[in-house]
């Protein structure tokens, strides 16, 4: 977006050649890999640039809004080489892993690229974290920047909810018009939803080359083009993805057994090289960085903040909020559509929560017959056991629990 | 490690006065139930005051909880949550219910088991409260009705909130927020009216409104006569059981005639010099939810160092957490549910409420158990008061044993809040 005398209006940036990285890559691939992988790399990048970048934690941030205030929306993914213990034990905050990585990482200052930084409300511990440094702040220990603030989007199936969730929309537009200086038309929004949008399109199309009868795309790829979404300019991102698909079709075909992920969010590859380096072929997952990022559309309405608060209001139930059912239907329902041979349900030792998902999943699979494997593992713990695992799978077949 | 606790001595008439009467009422609601009038089972977040004004008997999972621990059946229940897929290690304290239900011998949960529920209800307050709640509909065929947990994402918030959160709390509570609720309790008093054929009436709210202030009022001058009275004449091990019971019952008037007379017979011990240990030399602060199984840990203490746990969120909350003043009865109520995990996990309210709460009861040293108290430990810490942190869960004693809480706190009190006591008694801090 820029502004000109005029007033707002919306026109893609002027660098448009596939480039939006610190450094070229070789491949469209790679572009993507080192975007996804390394978000705060790139936000770096981004800020450089001096456009505003808005720093992102949780899934519910529309990334309409940002992009409709002519900032750069990026989503942040933990790291588990983190050292949580930076600042001492902070276990009793109760933050999980995830949470407690980005707190620390905002305090030792490696968040200074973000002018604004946003959470929501998707997961219990990113509300947590936001109280936190509600707290910090008022003690005078949170560093100046990035600002913060706080989205709170429910989830509950009620029109008193959608109501709810379409005032703190309504809420978070009026914060952006502060933050830029500006007033956000009805322009912007349309054209930021519709440019999201067609972003949803071609990782629907990415994903059907990826689970098709011959796999152009591994799982690890799929996590780079799916957090790339997130992370890049938006129009960089189309412009690569697109490059990316015009060849796909001359891609190698990816063999493996075919798996769904479900269960706990892969915060970064390593647990999908475990999978697919035992011979596995992840082809679709339940989780935050897969099909739920993409597959719902924001209705184009004509206020389009009416769609964005029913998109990120609704849509596929997350592991986090969504109901103990909803998620065994949609796993399966997702599962069945990627053609999976088996689902491999990862639970991290601190998403304990989700293991009440547990038993109805067990059964709804148990009906169709696709055999589930289940893991329970430390976030960021060596992967050999899941290596051994999946392996086990992969060359005796069934029955592995 | 030990799986039966020491059993506590109550010092109250009324403390065995109202789990006398909490006993026969449960004989009734089971009555009731075969009777086959409808029986919720409600979270204690829930807007108790609604199923009250509506006149459907309400079972509080949390004190349902803790009876379960008391009677040692809580290894039990976490079992029968193994065995049936689900986990035994997230939201324990809102399971046990459901770890019950599951288990193949019915009755055999305390004073006769929990009649099967006909509705679930509660807000949404973490990531499996909901999914508990779900999976017991699941398995009793209940409908459950859930509300939402907002967030005030307002960066500046007020910390002294017990000062003005009963009568402004339009001030500082997010109108949004409000209203939310209120529809949601619309919503939930149209479902009632639809399921169990009850009819609403916004005098009969207004009723049970005024009597629970009005026992909330009594809980205050309660608290107040406790934290300022030196010694105490009164501990946790009776005013955690005395105010928990009546405060499921709130807004009835036993609730409020039970509130009162807590505040005689402590005032009377108060005016006759009668303490809950005579010798008190230090007075402790206990974080966290109760031990149930394991009452008289707390009393071991007072034989040892002469330590008097003074204060345990429960008369606390009781006190500052629910007192609310407004003409509109759902706007009112909304405003008492839609904070109340603030005040206990929101470090901003909890830790300027817990040190508000440590200076005016004269505590020497905290105890927290299982509680999200990063900020709190420092804000007591910082006013001379030590805590110690033990990370257990209340009702799951695998992950504690009496005897080695003994020693931990013993060893703290000998090391840490003697001293601190000391320069209390010298007059210093």
């Amino acid at each position: 977006m820029v502004i000109d005398g005029e007033g707002t209006r919306s026109v893609p940036p002027a660098v448009l050649d596939n480039t939006d990285s610190p450094m070229p890559f070789a491949s469209d691939l790679e572009t993507m890999a080192a975007a996804s992988f390394d978000p705060l790399g790139h936000a770096a990048w981004h800020a450089e640039t001096g456009r505003p970048v808005v720093g992102i934690i949780g899934f519910d941030v529309p990334h309409e809004l940002v992009v409709a205030a002519g900032m750069v929306p990026v989503r942040l993914r933990a790291d588990p080489a983190v050292d949580r213990q930076r600042f001492g034990d902070l276990s009793a905050m109760a933050l999980d892993p995830i949470a407690t990585c980005h707190l620390v990482r905002l305090l030792r200052g490696d968040f200074d690229c973000f002018d604004r930084l946003i959470l929501s409300h998707d997961r219990g511990s990113d509300a947590k974290l936001f109280f936190v440094l509600r707290e910090l702040r008022r003690l005078g220990e949170l560093p100046d920047r990035p600002s913060v603030a706080f989205l709170d989007i429910r989830h509950l199936p009620h029109r008193t909810t959608a109501e709810y969730n379409r005032m703190r929309i309504g809420e978070l537009t009026a914060q952006f018009e502060e933050w830029a200086g500006h007033p956000i038309g009805r322009s912007d929004l349309v054209e930021a939803t519709a440019l999201c949008n067609a972003n949803r399109r071609l990782l629907k199309s990415f994903q059907g080359l990826r689970s098709g009868e011959r796999p152009r795309f591994s799982g690890v790829d799929s996590l780079a083009a799916i957090g790339a979404a997130l992370v890049m300019d938006k129009w960089n991102f189309q412009a690569t993805i697109s490059s990316l698909l015009e060849g796909a079709e001359d891609r190698t075909a990816i063999g493996g057994v075919r798996v769904f992920a479900s269960g706990s969010s892969a915060e970064d590859a390593s647990l999908y090289q475990a999978i697919e380096s035992a011979g596995a072929l992840v082809v679709g997952e339940d989780h935050d960085f897969g099909d739920r990022s993409f597959e719902q559309l924001v209705p184009e309405t004509d206020d389009p903040l009416d769609g964005i608060a029913q998109a990120y209001g609704g849509g596929a139930p997350a592991a986090s909020w969504g109901g103990i059912a909803a998620r065994a239907e949609y796993t399966l329902r997702c599962a069945r559509r990627s053609g999976a041979e088996a689902v491999l349900s990862v639970l991290f030792d601190h998403d304990a929560a989700l293991a009440w998902d547990r038993p109805a999943s067990r059964q709804a699979l148990a009906e169709v017959g696709i055999p589930l494997i289940e893991i329970e593992t430390p976030w960021g713990a060596p992967t050999g056991s899941v290596e051994r695992l999946v392996r086990s799978f992969v060359e005796h077949g069934g029955g592995v629990r | 490690m030990s799986n039966s606790g020491t059993r506590s001595v109550k010092g109250l008439d009324v403390t065995s006065e109202f789990s006398a009467y909490q006993r026969q009422w449960f004989a009734d609601l089971r009555e009731r139930s075969a009777g086959g009038e409808p029986i919720a089972v409600v979270n204690a977040d829930a807007p108790h005051e609604i199923f009250r004004a509506m006149d459907i008997p309400y079972v509080v999972v949390q004190w349902w909880s803790s009876l379960i621990s008391a009677k040692q059946q809580a290894a039990g229940c976490l079992e029968a949550l193994r065995a049936a897929g689900y986990p035994d290690n997230n939201e324990q304290y809102s399971a046990l219910g459901l770890g019950e239900a599951l288990s193949n011998e019915n009755g055999a949960g305390p004073w006769g088991g929990l009649p099967r529920p006909s509705i679930l209800s509660g807000i949404v307050t973490t990531d499996g409260s909901s999914k508990v709640l779900e999976a017991w509909s699941r398995e009793t065929g209940a409908p459950c009705f859930l509300f939402e947990s907002t967030v005030d994402g307002r960066l500046s918030i007020e910390t002294q909130w017990w000062e003005s959160l009963p009568w402004e709390w339009s001030k500082l509570l997010e109108p949004g927020r409000l209203k939310l609720m209120v529809a949601e309790f619309e919503d939930l008093i149209g479902f009632l009216e639809r399921t169990f054929d009850r009819r609403f009436s916004t005098t009969r709210l207004e009723e049970v409104m005024a009597l629970a202030n009005e026992q909330l009022e009594y809980y205050r001058k309660t608290r107040d006569l406790v934290a300022r009275r030196v010694p105490a004449p009164v501990s946790v091990v009776d005013t955690m059981p005395a105010t928990m019971v009546p405060q499921w019952h709130r807004g009835s008037v036993w609730g409020r005639d039970a509130a009162k007379a807590l505040f005689d017979e402590v005032e009377a011990r108060a005016d006759a010099g009668t303490a809950a240990c005579q010798d008190e030399q230090i007075r402790l602060m206990w974080l966290g939810r109760g031990l149930w199984a394991s009452m008289g840990l707390y009393q071991h203490f007072e034989r040892e160092y002469g330590a008097v746990f003074v204060w345990s969120m429960y008369l606390g909350l009781a006190a500052d957490g629910y007192l609310r003043y407004g003409d509109d009865p759902l706007a009112t109520l909304a405003a008492r549910f839609v904070p109340l995990i603030e005040v206990l996990r929101m470090p901003t309210w909890s830790s300027s409420w817990h040190a508000k709460e440590a200076t005016l009861h004269q505590i020497d040293g905290a105890i927290s158990l299982g509680e999200e108290d990063y900020f709190s430990v420092r804000r007591l810490e910082s006013q001379g008061v030590p805590v110690l942190r033990i990370d257990a869960n209340n009702v799951d004693q695998s992950t504690w044993s009496e005897e080695a809480l003994i020693a931990q706190i013993g060893q703290f009190i000998e090391e840490r809040v003697r001293p601190a006591a000391e320069r209390r008694h010298g007059g210093s801090r």
